[in-house]
């Protein structure tokens, strides 16, 4: 069957890079790509289209079409809001390129500058796109169509330091049975081993949490059940005792010594969790070990034998209730965009730069986990104990809710918990402030009690 | 011989000798005129007609009439937090002007009174903020007070065996108004000591020579002729520390808890972290009124009409 | 004797009181430039040059390389060239402003500081569309003079300040002599304020130096600048201080020279005390 479909693709191909081509010498046609790292971590998202282009060119020339494809991918390490912002001017500008990478899925598709997807999806669903993690096509659908490709997951979740536990005596299978891998445990085991750390003076600081608003706080308030969005009405919802209890959680971690009063900046958080000064991360994601690694000298020993990695787990509370454990991503689409002069030809290259091989160079090198299982059996990344360890973050990961107000949302919210976390205001004061801004800039929002 | 610093009237015998003003003026003003007419002006009423529209990312033009500013002035009705931002505001401006006005003046005079070459150097430190990249410098205030003991401070406290300080819980104010002002500085003593420089040795070495100390003749005679530059140094700093916002970002984020989110930052986070441009633009407008008010009131107080009037010259 | 040696030492005294507290931050800061893979604390246990390797090594740049050399060339060519069009515009405003009557000045002067009323963020929004509509977008003289325009305003308050020092005298001597205005602006008022022209300089060159906003968004694909290289360092939250430290101190030092340049060369001997101080 692969050979069939590889075929038809060569002869689609062939078929609408027009007749005339076939005469003449090499035509090139150039397809130019937009990638956002951000950082240097997200370069074979780029590379990978290159290599697409590749396969591409070897399949029209052995059909002698006398066409070549080029891609231009221009690939920049600045901001998600900057690249962004720069996107939507050269789209007004007619100069969009034809392959962009983005996450506002909503947004582009309603302002119609991308197009659907669903129909190639549908089309080469059996070549390439039936292994994708189904939880992943839930971020890239809006109003009943598939409007780009998942390529690129970093599943947030609880980094910690074994070497910690084990000073304080606990043996490494006590370890896994205490925060299993898969995040069947509870917050309030989490929160007790960092007191116990912290109180033996094995660490500075026992929890150190994002010092902005992000994904992680989005999983942190599922972890207390607190549901942010109802995707059936979408609209927000305001769960008051859920955010009453992570406010007041929070507070009491910071009067116990395990939070500081404070977030660090990100080179302190870190830094001393890399040098063993902290118990445990909530800021980080799977992929950022590779990081670590590239810029603060972690070495591979410390990073297999040393830190653990668990997705959120809920509270006792939540978990009696049978919540499970909560990872999110707000991850970006491969989006091929309305100005494209060749949508489908770009959609090809997607779905090339998708591939088994693709996901793996990416993973391999960025150690993000696959987006897709067969990847995982690939030479590139088969022998990688941490890629094949954390692979099955990937699969539970939750796309972030679709709702223009949502960032503005969750930013409330953490102004809220730096201010409980300072002893600025009170738990309950936060919570009154936020419920009343909610009911003004929200009005379609919904309250539960 | 008594000089204004304002325009100064040629005298009758000159007229004729001077020409054609409207050639000279073409020349010498033209070029600006049609700089900031094309590429300010028109941008500035671009965004205040943006402000009538509900332009989002889509940059598309729908005209939505007045119903930004409803929507804004129903906002601060409802909205706890608006008292506290206007609070922070006024406090904020009226705490950082003193500093970069005050501290530029007094820079400027010092530098220019000691060693030339020692002055030089504590100008050139006092220039550092504007010469290292606006991010860093956030940066580098965000890091010197983090309430760690790997921040800057806190290290050298805890190196003194004191306890660390929570700066930016307690001081928070006091140190983005620090942060702007010292910014500020930069430019301030900067044309202060330029425009100091070019009062005719004369005048001092004159003055000296009577007897003058130097507070005197700090006082009497380069305060006065420094009126211009003083003028333009506060209407401009007032508006930019009403406008300012990405250093406050950079070093409290507007916290903690609202304590130094001040109504540009506000904007900023309403109209950009949902990148409602038309909304963004109206709070905007609103701002450009009341900068245009203050901004007003200062060049009264400092009597610019009649700086610039025709005044009784001794030739 | 005494007295007066302290009397004379207090605005030393009083300078370096002001400036102590800064001074450590900034030294604090660049120090780690200078230290191996720090990434905690203020003094380097391990100091090295291995943080300022990008001046010896090239630095992606997309899917390519290229070197600091390039972007610090860029960015010198982008602010010296907009320094000196708002130099030049502001030194011919400020003259017209102080010695020519017409109606509309204070108007036309009140109007500069008002345009300074609006942030730049969304300023950036009405820039773009005015460039799309009269063809300039993606064009660096397009953007070149948009960023002039924007440091103007404040050129011209300050220009104008430099030209209301001059006497009439001179000028009195030198029209009598013959010369047209033009001429005696060039000959006579420029050499005269001098201190002006850098201040104004200065100004403009700063601003296009650390632009990385407008240039970033209003022109097409990558150019390379320093501005840009400093962000990309900043893009994620996994920030090497050490490396951006150092990219840093070799960022600022250009304007530094420049104003300590500057300031040697037009601005006079101190007006205090002239016997011995030079």
């Amino acid at each position: 069957m692969r050979l069939r479909t590889v075929v038809l693709v060569a002869l689609m191909l062939v078929s609408f890079l027009g007749v005339e081509t076939l005469a003449g010498g090499d035509e090139t046609i150039t397809i130019r790509a937009f990638v956002v790292g951000p950082g240097p971590m997200g370069v074979k998202k780029a590379t990978n289209l290159e290599l697409a282009a590749e396969y591409l060119n070897r399949f029209l020339e052995a059909c002698g079409a006398g066409v070549k494809v080029k891609v231009e991918v221009e690939y920049t390490e600045l901001k998600w809001e900057q690249a962004s912002e720069k996107f939507y001017l050269d789209f007004r500008a007619g100069k969009a390129p034809d392959i962009v990478t983005l996450r506002e899925t909503a947004d582009l598709a309603k302002g119609g500058y991308i197009l659907p997807m669903t129909k190639h999806v549908q089309e080469f669903w059996n070549f390439n796109y039936y292994d994708f993690y189904p939880n992943l096509w839930e971020g890239a659908q809006w109003n009943g169509e598939i409007w780009g490709i998942p390529h690129d997951i970093s599943p947030v979740g609880i980094w910690y330091r074994k070497d910690v536990l084990r000073a304080l005596g606990y043996t490494d299978a006590e370890i896994n049975k205490l925060l299993p891998e898969d995040g069947n445990t509870t917050l309030e085991v989490v929160a007790r081993l960092a007191k116990e750390a912290v109180d033996a003076g094995l660490v500075e600081y026992g929890i150190l949490h994002r010092p902005s608003s992000g994904p992680g706080l989005y999983a942190t308030l599922l972890a207390f059940g607190a549901e942010c969005y109802d995707p059936e009405k979408g609209v927000l919802v305001l769960n008051k005792s859920a955010i009453l209890q992570f406010l007041r959680w929070h507070q009491d971690m910071v009067a116990q010594g395990v939070i500081p009063p404070t977030p660090p900046s990100w080179a302190t958080i870190h830094g001393t969790f890399v040098e063993g000064k902290t118990f445990s991360t909530w800021a980080s994601h799977v992929g950022t070990p590779s990081e670590w690694m590239a810029q603060y000298g972690l070495s591979e020993k410390t990073l297999e034998e040393d830190l653990g990695f668990l997705p959120f787990p809920p509270t006792e509370k939540e978990k009696a209730k049978g919540r499970g454990p909560v990872s999110v991503h707000d991850f970006p689409l491969y989006f091929v965009t309305s100005q494209s002069k060749y949508p489908e030809l770009a959609q090809l290259l997607i779905m090339f730069a998708t591939s088994p091989e693709a996901c793996a160079i990416h993973s391999a090198f960025s150690l993000r986990p696959p987006y897709r299982a067969s990847a995982l059996a690939h030479p590139l990344i088969k022998d990688n104990l941490y890629i094949q360890r954390t692979a099955p973050s990937a699969a539970a990961v939750r796309p972030v809710p679709i709702h223009p107000q949502f960032w503005d949302y969750q930013k409330r919210i953490f102004e809220a918990l730096k201010g409980v976390e300072a002893g600025v205001v009170t738990p309950e004061k936060a919570l009154e402030d936020l419920v009343a801004w909610f009911k003004a800039e929200v009005p379609d929002g919904v309250i539960i009690e | 011989m008594a000089r204004e610093a304002g325009f100064v009237r040629p005298p009758l015998s000159m007229r004729k000798i001077l020409g054609n003003r409207r050639i000279s003026l073409s020349i010498f003003i033209g070029p600006s005129v049609g700089l900031v007419f094309l590429f300010y002006f028109i941008p500035v009423i671009l965004t205040f007609l943006i402000a009538f529209t509900d332009m989002d990312r889509t940059l598309t033009w729908r005209f939505t009439g007045f119903d930004n500013f409803f929507r804004l002035l129903g906002i601060g009705v409802r909205d706890p937090i608006i008292p506290r931002i206007l609070l922070n505001t006024i406090i904020y401006t009226l705490g950082a002007l003193p500093v970069t006005i005050i501290g530029g003046l007094f820079i400027a005079i010092l530098s220019m009174w000691v060693h030339s070459g020692v002055g030089l150097f504590f100008r050139t430190v006092f220039f550092i903020p504007r010469a290292i990249p606006p991010v860093v410098y956030g940066f580098l205030w965000a890091w010197a007070f983090e309430g760690t003991r790997y921040g800057l401070f806190n290290a050298i406290r805890a190196a003194l065996g004191l306890p660390i300080v929570q700066w930016l819980i307690h001081y928070p104010m006091i140190i983005v108004i620090l942060a702007n002002g010292l910014l500020g500085i930069s430019l301030a003593m900067l044309v202060f000591s330029s425009a100091i420089a070019t009062i005719p040795q004369e005048l001092t070495r004159a003055a000296e020579v009577d007897g003058a100390s130097a507070t005197q003749i700090a006082r009497y005679i380069i305060l006065p002729l420094l009126k211009w530059p003083i003028l333009t140094m506060t209407a401009w700093h007032l508006m930019s520390f009403l406008n300012s916002y990405v250093y406050i970002m950079l070093i409290t984020g507007g916290g903690p808890y609202y304590a130094t989110e001040v109504w540009s930052l506000y904007a900023y986070h309403v109209a950009f972290t949902q990148y409602r441009y038309g909304y963004g633009a109206s709070l905007t407008a609103l701002l450009v009124v009341v900068n245009v008010i203050l901004l007003l009131l200062v060049l009264r107080a400092f009597g610019m009409q009649r700086m610039l009037a025709r005044g009784k010259i001794e030739v | 004797m005494v007295i007066k040696r302290v009397t004379k030492a207090i605005p030393y005294i009083l300078l370096l009181l002001i400036a102590a507290p800064f001074l450590t931050m900034y030294i604090g800061f660049f120090l780690r430039a200078f230290g191996e893979r720090m990434v905690l604390g203020v003094i380097p246990e391990r100091w090295g040059v291995n943080n300022f390797r990008f001046l010896w090594q090239p630095i992606a740049w997309g899917l390519e390389k290229t070197t600091m050399w390039a972007a610090l060339g860029n960015t010198m060519l982008f602010a010296t060239v907009s320094g000196f069009i708002v130099t030049v515009i502001c030194m011919l405003a400020g003259y017209a402003l102080s010695r020519i009557e017409f109606r509309g000045k204070t108007f036309f002067l009140v109007l500069q500081l008002i345009l300074h009323a609006v942030p730049g963020q969304i300023l950036l929004i009405g820039i773009f569309f005015l460039l799309l509509y009269i063809r300039l977008l993606h064009q660096i003289p397009g953007v070149a003079l948009a960023r002039a325009a924007l440091e103007i305003p404040l050129g011209i308050w300050m220009a104008k300040g430099f030209f209301d020092g001059i006497p009439w005298d001179v000028e009195r001597a030198a029209m009598i002599d013959g010369c047209t205005r033009f001429q005696v602006w060039y000959k006579i008022f420029l050499p005269l304020v001098k201190p002006g022209i850098a201040a104004v300089f200065i100004w403009g060159f700063l601003f296009a130096w650390h632009d990385f906003i407008y240039v970033y968004t209003l022109l097409p694909g990558t150019i390379k600048l320093m501005a840009t290289l400093i962000q990309n360092l900043l893009a994620t939250e996994v920030v090497d201080y050490g490396y951006l430290a150092a990219m840093s101190l070799v960022y600022s030092l250009p304007p530094l020279i420049l104003f300590i340049f500057l300031q040697r060369a037009l601005l006079k001997v101190p007006i205090f005390g002239g016997k011995g101080a030079v």
